[in-house]
């Protein structure tokens, strides 16, 4: 079976709560050029990065992307859904939920994500063309914004949209998925720019999820967003899942065990104190970029050989 | 194993920890916040038999007076249908933007009016839900646009004024009331921000006719000058003028004398903004991006409005 939906998952995952804020922060109203360069950035890393053997480095990167998005997961519930629960009955079933999924072979995983890409697409679908119409392109007003700054949004979209699939890549050709998800990424992002504006989409934590809060469906249906953002949800679920099963794949149950744990022990202590949340905010796409170079290394170092 | 990891799951997922039940819940309507040396808030919240109930406390910070009166009330306070906010002209609308932007509970999509005095609730009515009704059908800025002008720095925001209705617009500069409009210039502002559900009433000789502004749209065309292009289609809705309605060369009077109306009361209103400085229609955007300039101006620039007005109805009426 084709792991293009799991692809597409991995490459918007890392977007909510990190990505998309940081990136909407330095682009500002060139948000289409960031994008535009981001994904030329993506596409030709990688058309030439191709699969890396080396496990340490495999295993290294997938236990930091769980980190990354288990830490988003459980805060984005705690922020959204369940904002007076404790955090760790939040994190509990998810676990279990992974556990069990992996017990499975991986066709089992590879069949979720082409039902959870129904359900993806059409909450997807729902959300633009519900917030169509609050679109104001006077929002993408002049800010003075420095063209460094558009570079840096850029590196942020190439790094975010690429090493969530780094380690579970296996189809030479993922460039068109690679498009597919970028498009769907600038939809959002622009959307969100345009609703929100250039300071509010940058104060906010999750602006992507603010805008859902505006769905209205013939004043009739409103106050949906929770249903609505469960898009993010499913991203964020598939690229944990993902990243175990590739962990599963290389090594055995151990350290697959041993990995879940570290991404639960990190998040717990990553969620008592919000300085720790800060530093994975601020310094993912540096941890992550660091991975994408070792990648991009190694790849030269095989070619060669 | 599998099982164990089934059976734990299936127990984990049955309930939320901490869940209130529905009739435990205040569902709050409304709120009314005042600022003399501490804050004073009053929440209007739904209660059994579809009345209203409200509860009052104070202390030196919004989240805190609203803690104390959900301490003295039996229910837990729900924010999820909060419809209106009502503020006095001692609140900083900064700090209370923010205030409601930090809290994931609340809702964007309720409104802001001014009010002047803490006696507006009753336990017949529903008045947090009465007054959205009225804002909302006429097409009045909600938090979101507020919270949005705010944040973004890139608009004067403008708050209805509720006494028993709505009497009039506050127009704000730099976050504090600046101005005062009366019901006749809220007309014309509303209208400049393309809201078409207005009257404009017209003499003609002795007598009067009254047009309702059915569509309307304002453009904003930042040139030498700022030109501002108002196309309107309107229908008479009142006539005692001495004209016959089935001539061509009537109509067309009636138009030149609502058109020229029109464009009086909109200069006025221009003027006003710029004699006072006041950006509520945004235009300092337009400018700025016009001229990839952060420091010019719109009260700098001359006005120049184009008012295009047709009657496309009469009414049942033939003349």
């Amino acid at each position: 079976m084709s792991k293009r939906f799991l692809y597409y998952f991995n490459m918007r995952a890392l977007f909510m709560g990190i990505g998309l804020s940081r990136l909407l922060t330095y682009s500002k109203e060139y948000v289409l050029l960031s994008f535009l360069l981001g994904t030329i950035m993506g596409t030709i890393y990688l058309y030439f990065v191709r699969k890396n053997n080396n496990k340490f480095i495999n295993i290294l990167l997938s236990i930091f992307i769980m980190i990354i998005s288990l830490v988003i997961l459980i805060n984005m519930i705690s922020t959204m859904y369940l904002v007076k629960m404790n955090r760790i009955f939040i994190l509990i079933p998810f676990i279990l939920l992974v556990i069990y999924t992996l017990s499975k072979n991986e066709d089992v995983i590879t069949r979720i994500s082409y039902i959870l890409i129904v359900i993806n697409i059409l909450l997807y679908l729902l959300s633009l063309i519900s917030l169509i119409k609050y679109f104001n392109i006077s929002n993408f007003y002049y800010t003075n914004n420095k063209f460094i700054n558009i570079i840096k949004s850029s590196l942020i979209y190439f790094i975010f949209s690429t090493s969530g699939v780094l380690t579970i890549r296996e189809d030479k050709n993922i460039v068109k998925t690679y498009l597919v998800s970028s498009v769907t990424m600038l939809l959002i992002a622009l959307l969100t720019y345009g609703i929100l504006g250039s300071n509010l989409s940058s104060v906010l934590r999750y602006p992507e999820y603010i805008i859902l809060k505006k769905i209205s469906i013939s004043s009739t249906i409103t106050n949906i967003e929770n249903i609505v953002s469960f898009m993010w949800l499913i991203d964020l679920f598939m690229i944990y899942l993902s990243n175990a099963n590739s962990i599963k794949k290389i090594s055995n149950k151990y350290i697959l065990y041993l990995s879940i744990a570290i991404s639960v022990v990190s998040t717990i202590i990553i969620n008592t104190y919000y300085p720790y949340l800060l530093f994975i905010y601020y310094y993912s796409p540096f941890i992550l970029s660091a991975f994408l170079f070792i990648y991009f290394f190694i790849n030269k170092k095989t070619q060669e050989s | 194993m599998k099982k164990i990891l089934l059976i734990l799951l299936v127990l984990l997922v049955t309930g939320c920890s901490d869940y209130t039940e529905l009739t435990d819940l205040g569902i709050i309507s409304s709120i009314l916040i005042d600022y003399k040396d501490k804050y004073y808030v009053t929440i209007e919240y739904l209660d059994k038999d579809d009345l209203t109930n409200t509860v009052s406390c104070s202390s030196n910070t919004i989240s805190d007076a609203i803690n104390i009166c959900n301490n003295n009330i039996d229910k837990h306070f729900s924010y999820n249908h909060l419809n209106t906010v009502f503020i006095t002209e001692n609140i900083n609308i900064e700090e209370l933007v923010y205030f409601f932007l930090r809290d994931p509970e609340i809702n964007n999509n309720f409104y802001l009016a001014l009010v002047n005095n803490d006696n507006i609730f009753n336990k017949e009515k529903n008045i947090g839900s009465d007054v959205l009704s009225i804002l909302k059908e006429n097409n009045y800025d909600d938090f979101f646009s507020i919270m949005e002008s705010i944040v973004n720095k890139n608009k004067d925001i403008n708050i209805p004024i509720y006494d028993d209705g709505i009497k009039g617009i506050a127009l704000y500069k730099d976050n504090k009331i600046n101005m005062i409009l009366n019901k006749n210039e809220s007309n014309i502002f509303t209208l400049l921000n393309n809201n078409n559900s207005i009257n404009i009433y017209n003499v003609c000789d002795d007598d009067f006719f009254s047009l309702n502004i059915n569509d309307i749209k304002v453009d904003y065309i930042i040139d030498k000058n700022i030109k501002v292009y108002i196309k309107a289609y309107s229908s008479i809705s009142e006539l005692t003028c001495n004209v016959d309605t089935t001539k061509k060369e009537d109509i067309v009077y009636l138009e030149k004398i609502a058109s020229d109306n029109l464009k009086g009361n909109i200069t006025y209103m221009l003027n006003l903004l710029s004699e006072n400085k006041i950006n509520s229609l945004g235009i300092n955007k337009l400018i700025n991006n016009k001229y990839k300039d952060l420091n010019t101006k719109f009260y700098n620039y001359p006005y120049e409005v184009d008012v295009d007005l047709k009657i496309f109805k009469k009414g049942l009426l033939l003349k």
